[in-house]
């Protein structure tokens, strides 16, 4: 059956993008948040800073998720703002059992410490006591922290 | 025989659409913002997901053939040469063939949308006379039928599956080769299709069902059809997984 599926997708062009989350972990930190499976980890190119900002949803129903709920501060406390030159930011809803991504520029290159507050993004989850999730650059790219 | 032509052109233009859309945009970046062929939530959320389908089907139709008048004729441009009704020589023909359609939800449980298919076979029967030519089918006749229409559907959420009824409305062509005096004739039949169909939708991922469909025309033709169908869904679980 996997191999018609391949073949149809092969003919319609179509992507699996279905979430599993026992195959694929997300890279870098991760929480979990009712269905929604959030990982967060920061990424340097050139002298650009980004988050590579994963979600996935583990229920049979859409989830709403707002990306703009994320909490970004560098190593002194002090906010970092996600870019978001066209507004597209906006609240959206994951589809069930699937897997998004979004790679969002941060309006400060230099931090090498940065701790990633993800608690109110998943607006549908019950409310529960994160941590937030703490990077350090030592040279070799960002690792996650204590 | 220019349905059939024109209902192949929009299969290769079905076929075709989904490679050539892939080509038209080169991405040349992941970064929110800085993307030139998709948005933020492209492809995985409800508000940036299109609920659509794109259908295959293997088929098995068969259609009945008694009060069907065929127009035959010689040679591919030739004038009408007799008329005979189906029924004369074989109650039925069946044919073997695959079905594409797409449909676009205009809710989670209702949907509209276009279908084409195609059946090739073999249907046995007797010998009879037209007018003046003896019709032999004595070595059988190959039948080639094509469907096109629009199909428009409710659909029941049952979690990993789903079951759905729809009515068909459209257009068959029906294509009979047979020897007419001892020279080859094509005979074809045009006429509408209304049938009602019922789906089995099993769930292989949240993009993807497997289903089982069967139906039945509602114009008295006693023409049936039996199909395995493979859907890739644009929308995960079409927007709706269950109650």
């Amino acid at each position: 059956m996997r191999t018609a599926i391949l073949a149809f997708c092969l003919l319609t062009g179509c992507g699996y993008r279905a979430y599993r989350p026992d195959v694929r972990p997300f890279p870098g930190g991760q929480r979990t948040l009712g269905c929604l499976d959030v990982g967060v980890l920061p990424e340097r190119r050139g002298d650009r800073l980004f988050l590579d900002v994963r979600v996935g949803n583990t229920c049979s129903k859409p989830q709403a998720f707002s990306i703009q709920a994320l909490r970004v501060v560098d190593g002194e406390g002090h906010a970092v703002s996600l870019l978001d030159p066209r507004g597209e930011l906006q609240l959206v809803h994951v589809d069930p059992e699937t897997e998004g991504r979004a790679v969002v520029a941060l309006d400060r290159p230099t931090p090498t410490r940065l701790c990633v507050d993800v608690r109110d993004v998943a607006l549908d989850a019950p409310a529960a006591v994160v941590t937030p999730l703490c990077f350090e650059d030592r040279g070799l790219g960002f690792v996650v922290t204590p | 025989m220019k349905g059939l032509a024109f209902a192949m052109a929009s299969t290769a233009f079905l076929l075709a659409s989904p490679a050539r859309a892939s080509k038209s945009c080169v991405e040349t970046s992941d970064v929110v913002g800085e993307q030139r062929c998709s948005r933020y939530g492209d492809g995985w959320s409800s508000e940036r997901s299109l609920p659509l389908t794109l259908e295959f089907g293997l088929v098995r139709t068969t259609f009945g053939l008694g009060g069907r008048d065929f127009s035959a004729k010689f040679g591919k441009n030739g004038p009408e040469a007799y008329r005979f009704d189906g029924g004369t020589f074989a109650s039925e023909a069946r044919t073997y063939g695959f079905s594409l359609r797409a449909t676009g939800f205009l809710s989670p449980f209702v949907y509209l949308g276009f279908e084409q298919s195609f059946g090739f076979g073999h249907t046995e029967g007797g010998s009879f006379q037209a007018g003046q030519y003896a019709v032999s089918t004595a070595s059988g006749l190959n039948t080639v039928a094509a469907v096109f229409g629009v199909p428009f559907g409710l659909r029941l959420p049952l979690g990993k599956l789903s079951l759905r009824g729809e009515v068909f409305g459209g257009l068959t062509i029906l294509g009979l080769t047979q020897e007419a005096n001892a020279a080859r004739a094509s005979a074809t039949w045009v006429g509408g299709a209304v049938e009602t169909r019922g789906y089995l939708d099993l769930w292989l991922a949240n993009d993807t069902t497997f289903s089982v469909m069967v139906g039945q025309d509602l114009l008295g033709r006693n023409d049936r059809r039996l199909g395995l169908v493979l859907t890739y869904h644009g929308r995960a679980y079409d927007g709706r997984y269950g109650f």
